[in-house]
């Protein structure tokens, strides 16, 4: 059996109180679903004096979605966001992508909140204990070398949210909150704004801030969708992801927002693609010359199964597939390959 | 220790916990239903999968102190005394059971499934599935059972036992 | 065939399947008992390195530490096969690969355990790893095993049959190819786990065991225990797939540490330690060659391995053998050479895994004869009728055949796919592929020499109408207990719910050599057939007597047991039991099965044969994403000749399992190590196992031949069914795309890659 390490538990009841505790204790982490943070906990990445458990905290769960748009709280379950009739009608990248989160069953626990944290992954960092003694340890956790591209002065774990590209695409605002000195401090920022594409530091959450939820405007005319590769249907992470949202009108691209997941140690907001689409007429060569834009700048090192030049490619052939899907017309498809890629 | 109070198996239950101790530690050590199995510890193989709820959920990685307040139903609290539920008289007689290890996982993961739509497509039975691995049966029998055990659903009895 | 049968034939739920389907059923991890401790083993995180100390006295001193041992204390070699002992317990000098056991403690619970573990000084000399058996072929100051002789190669084995040169000679066609099956690991679900209580100088071990009866042997010899102090239990299992099927480090520690701390000792391995313990599929380079005449009738064949087996022995010498011993049939091969060789590696123990030793030249093979066939235009169903091996013949290794089905599950599962209509003619894209296999129903030889029969049953009837079957087969989720419950019901004429089988016990089973081998059916139901007529003879004999009428005319029937002329006053089963038992004693009969002399003529002869065979072929049906290069098997139609189906669902459950354990090994799994020799893949997360959502409803096609030999006609199910699958979905790639894949696992990336050096039309 694999244990967890010893710790506090802490079980507030309102938002105030959980922010405290994580203020009052420097080593105390907020804890959601459990379903990434236990498995790194047994694996001895993290050793928290406290958990901060956070399900007790109704203001995050709280869920509304109306013609003005969306708030959606950190609490709220993935199987929520999959299952809610109004995230599958007006945000189905997000509906989308929450249903191809490992499996079904840790989409009943894991939360909105916790994926957008979702700790960046590398097969040489999310070993156990003995095995990372055995390889040496990393620039991510006690080591002083990356193992997965050696030489290098920083962290390439891959970023593997799955509803964190179909946010971006879907313009999402979140929304944090900490105690500071006594005093509560809240801020919020554009969702692609939050992440830094470096696989140690990943984010911009200061100690003791948490993630309060996440805003999303109307989606009205909006079309969207997510897309993601792994070797098995079910259960593995991300080898590559996309989420594009748009709107069609007049027959032309508009609002076109395309996000690359699993590439890079953040989402990648693919600014190039999204120029060449917006405005322009939906064609196969236009959505061919988009998709092959979409892995422009990135370069993925070889820290999981695939190799990063597949991982390119299938990011190319998912985005121009699902641009097609979104385009409504079947002209840049390959016949009969997409339900394989996007099948759940 | 952190005492909980919780339903299991339809009973009112109160323990004392550690802080670190999971769903699965609690109901395997302390309370000795083995029922619920321990294949990974580390949320890929569903084999720890009891309900929440209703829910079907992966208790290797459920704080046991996070069941305060739940209705919890593992795989002992679904036969009715003899009589079995429909889901498992249906992997009994459709033989889509071998080792058993993932069974009672598999089971409840069917159960909930089922409860929440009792006409699914194989492909809906399959997805519902997906994240409980079994090794011995190539699923062929299994999807069948669920089949089974979803036309006893729909038909509104669990069928006679002779 | 089964109609004249009361109980074969019919869907026999499991005799276990209540318990496992309501939670009741104990596994090895789920046996509690009072003042029992938690046993954890420490690993070298080196993968070859001399042990110049080991200081335990930090875990010694740990509060809750009851016992910490190391090699010495059990410093006794052992290993599945006699001639490759080469295991300790607990490292002693060296140790071979990252993850190789060095030391285990005993605490009062997991947390203190694993604490105790990290206070385990241990001082490595480190040495060069050899990580490619390529370099293990050659490399000389590198020993592994100071044993090898030539640099790292366990065992070398050449076999020559018929005249090789006449054959290729006489060929109008010679082909060669080489292939790369990667490693796979069993994975069962239950991960090991051992419970050992030591008192009264008795030793009792609990363990997740495919074979108790080789567990009792090597723990009293590496104990240095008689083993009539020993006692080995194997609770219910959680799957095997020969994972399970050698005594192991867990084992002997549990024993070493119950023994040490006067308390109860439980190890259960993490998923981790489940994938470096291993004994999986040997990672298989292979080199084929063959002949044939025009019509693709073959004249001579020469295949060549070299198995890259890891750390140890293990199985790895009768892999080495069934490598090019399984290749003399479905077709007839009239001339054969083979050349094999095994080497040691720094990575974790390969050994026997299902379909053991033919799967990886099955797939080789398989893919060479479409080669073939697309050379000279014949199609491949064609060229697989125009070579399938006869029944009652030899084949040139030796080999008997005697009932043999090849043709038909050629036939059914080609038709079931619409062979003849869609071979070739499908849109691009998709494809249609078949591939046949034969596997052994047991060895006709024991691992160690012994003249004494490879399966016992007993059988007891009681005078309440119950029958107990005892028997030292190991249920390992195969329906062993099941299948002993229908052959003692259907022999003795009474229904299945009044038999209890009590099995996989050394103290109160006799012994069954365990399941490997696909042996249980054929040897362990053989037996039980003799016990139960013994059994029936009694209770009839009885009756003739005090009835007065000739034993001939009774039968045991629906719980009866009619006496002509005494309709009025109708003799139960359990009656006529107590009348036996009256006149004679306790009422059990014993059986044993003793395979045939059947070893060839050669030295090396004895790996491969076998009482009876099965045969399959299976059709498989895919669609390959020419973009993604990901490949959906559509639909897998598997035809197998397994004799008779003494319980058609159980049988078919076999080849469903076998198959996708296929598929995984075809399209996803890869049991690899980093370059340093860590494992890549130690979690059901990385190690890719295939979901629900990854494979199709496998169509299962019994093929029945009838074996003269086996209980009731009844051959193996469970393993050559894996065979065909891999070599099925190849070829069926090929008809999609027209690609040749000769390495598997085949991922996205080498089917693109494929296709472009194949370049698009």
């Amino acid at each position: 059996m694999m244990i967890l390490p010893k710790f506090h538990l802490m079980r507030p009841r309102s938002l105030t109180d959980a922010l405290k505790g994580l203020a009052e204790y420097p080593g105390a982490l907020p804890v959601a679903g459990g379903t990434d943070l236990l498995v790194s906990m047994k694996h001895g990445l993290f050793h928290p004096t406290h958990l901060v458990e956070l399900k007790g905290v109704d203001e995050l769960k709280r869920k509304e979605i109306n013609d003005n748009g969306a708030w959606l709280g950190a609490s709220l379950r993935l199987s929520q966001l999959r299952d809610d009739p109004a995230v599958q009608q007006r945000y189905p990248a997000l509906s989308e992508a929450a249903g191809l989160v490992a499996s079904p069953s840790l989409q009943n626990r894991g939360t909105l909140g916790g994926n957008v944290c979702l700790d960046t992954r590398c097969w040489y960092y999310n070993q156990s204990a003995f095995w990372r003694h055995s390889r040496g340890y990393c620039l991510k956790r006690e080591g002083t070398i990356c193992q997965a591209a050696p030489g290098s002065k920083r962290c390439y774990a891959t970023f593997s949210s799955d509803t964190v590209p179909a946010l971006i695409a879907l313009r999402a605002g979140l929304k944090t909150a900490r105690v500071y000195e006594g005093a509560l401090q809240e801020r919020e920022l554009p969702l692609e704004d939050f992440f830094v594409d470096d696989g140690i530091r990943r984010n911009r959450l200061s100690p003791g801030e948490l993630v309060v939820g996440v805003g999303l405007p109307p989606a009205e005319d909006v079309r969207s969708g997510f897309r993601k590769y792994r070797q098995r249907a079910s259960i593995d992470y991300p080898l590559v992801s996309v989420a594009v949202a748009l709107r069609l009108r007049d027959g032309r691209f508009h609002d076109v927002r395309v996000v690359v997941g699993a590439l890079a140690s953040a989402p990648i907001l693919a600014q190039e693609t999204m120029e060449v689409l917006e405005g322009s007429i939906p064609s196969p060569p236009l959505l061919e010359r988009a998709a092959e834009l979409v892995t422009k700048g990135s370069k993925p090192v070889r820290n999981q199964a695939a190799s990063p030049a597949h991982r390119r490619h299938m990011a190319r052939v998912l985005c121009r597939r699902l641009l097609a899907d979104l385009a409504d017309t079947t002209a840049a498809r390959a016949s009969g390959a997409l339900a394989h890629v996007s099948r759940q | 220790m952190h005492v909980i109070r919780f339903t299991l198996n339809g009973d009112p239950v109160e323990i004392g916990v550690r802080a670190e101790e999971t769903l699965l530690q609690a109901l395997r050590e302390r309370i000795g239903l083995t029922g619920t199995k321990q294949g990974c510890d580390l949320g890929d193989c569903g084999s720890c999968t009891v309900l929440m709820d209703g829910e079907p959920v992966i208790s290797c990685l459920i704080l046991a102190a996070d069941a305060e307040g739940h209705d919890v139903v593992t795989i002992e609290g679904l036969a009715e005394g003899e009589e079995l539920h429909p889901v498992q008289r249906a992997f009994h007689e459709t033989g889509a059971v071998q080792c058993g290890f993932c069974t009672p996982g598999m089971v409840l993961a069917a159960k909930a499934l089922l409860d929440r739509n009792p006409d699914p497509t194989p492909a809906e039975i399959r997805s519902a599935l997906s994240g409980n691995l079994c090794r011995c049966t190539g699923y062929t029998k299994i999807v069948r059972a669920v089949e089974q055990a979803a036309e006893w659903y729909r038909d509104g009895a669990c069928g006679d036992n002779t | 065939m089964s109609r004249e049968f009361q109980w074969i034939g019919k869907a026999l739920p499991r005799v276990d399947g209540v318990a496992k389907l309501t939670g009741e059923a104990r596994y090895t991890d789920d046996l509690q008992l009072p003042g029992m401790l938690v046993g954890k083993i420490l690993r070298s995180p080196h993968a070859h390195a001399r042990i110049r100390s080991i200081d335990t006295s930090r875990a010694e001193a740990l509060e809750g530490v009851k016992a910490v041992a190391t090699g010495p204390d059990a410093p006794v070699q052992y290993g599945i096969l006699p001639v490759a002992e080469d295991e300790y317990p607990l490292a002693i000098d060296k140790v071979r690969f990252v993850g190789d056991e060095v030391a285990a403690v005993a605490a009062i619970d997991e947390a203190t355990a694993v604490r105790a573990l990290s206070l385990i000084d241990v001082d490595y000399e480190i040495l060069p790893p050899i990580f490619d058996p390529w370099e293990a072929l050659t490399r000389e100051d590198v020993k592994i095993h100071e044993e090898s002789k030539v640099a790292n190669i366990e065992r070398k084995v050449s076999l020559t049959f018929g005249d090789v040169e006449a054959g290729f000679a006489a060929a109008a066609y010679v082909r060669e190819d080489t292939f790369f099956k990667a490693a796979a690991s069993h994975a069962p679900i239950e991960p090991h786990s051992a419970l050992a209580q030591y008192r009264d100088k008795k030793l009792t071990l609990w363990t997740a065991t495919q074979v108790p009866h080789y567990v009792h042997r090597a723990l009293a010899k590496v104990l240095r225990m008689p083993a009539e102090q020993i006692r080995v239990i194997k609770p219910a299992l959680g799957g095997g797939f020969g994972g399970k099927g050698e005594p192991f480090p867990l084992e002997f520690a549990a024993c070493v540490l119950a023994r040490k701390s006067g308390r109860p000792v439980k190890i259960t391995y993490t998923r981790e330690e489940v994938f470096l313990t291993h004994r999986g599929r040997h990672p298989m380079h292979m080199k084929v060659k063959t002949g044939v005449g025009k019509d693709g009738t073959i004249t001579a064949l020469h295949f060549e391995s070299l198995l890259d087996g890891g750390a140890h022995g293990s199985y790895g010498v009768v892999t080495l053998y069934y490598s090019g011993q399984l290749l003399t049939a479905p077709y007839v091969v009239p001339a054969y050479q083979f050349d094999g060789a095994r080497v040691y590696t720094n990575k974790p123990p390969c050994g026997a895994q299902r379909g053991h030793g033919g799967v990886q030249p099955r797939f080789a093979f398989e893919v060479h004869l479409d080669r073939i066939a697309t050379d000279l235009g014949i199609d491949p169903v064609e060229i697989r009728l125009r070579n399938a091996v006869q029944p009652n013949t030899r084949t040139v290794n030796e080999l008997r055949i005697t009932s043999c089905g090849f043709k038909e599950c050629l036939e059914r599962s080609s038709r079931a796919l619409s062979w003849t209509e869609r071979r070739g003619k499908l849109p691009r894209g998709r494809g249609i592929g078949i591939a046949g296999g034969f596997y052994v129903s047991g060895a006709a030889l024991p691992i160690y020499f012994n003249p004494m029969p490879h399966s016992n049953v007993r059988i007891e009837a009681d005078r309440s109408g119950r029958v107990t079957v005892f028997c030292g087969a190991s249920d390992i989720g195969q329906g062993s207990d099941t299948m002993l419950a229908l052959v003692a019901a259907e022999t003795i004429g009474i229904p299945p719910e009044l038999v209890r089988v009590i099995s996989a016990d050394t103290d109160t089973t006799p012994v069954d050599l365990g399941s490997y081998s696909s042996r249980v059916t054929f040897m362990a139901g053989n037996a039980c057939r003799i016990a139960a007529q013994e059994v029936r003879g009694r209770v009839l004999a009885a009756v003739a007597e005090v009835y007065e009428v000739p034993v001939d005319q009774l039968e045991i029937r629906d719980r009866m047991v009619p006496v002509p002329g005494n309709e009025e006053k109708p003799l139960t089963f359990a009656a006529a039991v107590a009348l036996a038992e009256a006149r004679g004693g306790p009422v059990s009969g014993s059986g044993g099965y003793t395979p045939p002399k059947l070893a060839g003529s050669y030295r090396g002869g004895g790996v491969g044969p076998s009482p009876a065979y099965s045969f399959g072929a299976y059709a498989a049906e895919v669609e390959v994403d020419e973009e993604t290069g990901e490949i959906t098997v559509q639909r897998l139609a598997a035809a197998h000749d397994l004799g008779l189906a003494l319980n058609p669902p159980a049988a078919e459950g076999q080849i469903e399992g076998a198959t996708v354990m296929g598929l995984g090994e075809t399209l996803w799994e890869d049991h690899a190590f980093l370059d340093r020799g860590q494992h890549a893949s130690p979690s059901l997360l990385e190690y890719k196992v295939p979901t629900a959502l990854d494979v199709p409803d496998i169509e299962a096609i019994l093929v029945e031949s009838v074996d003269p030999e086996g209980p009731y006609g009844a051959k193996e199910v469970g393993e050559g069914s894996l065979h065909p699958s891999i070599p099925a979905v190849v070829n069926a790639v090929y008809d999609a795309v027209g690609i040749w894949m000769h390495e598997v696992p085949i991922t996205p990336e080498s089917v693109l890659k494929a296709l472009r050096k194949r370049g698009r039309p």
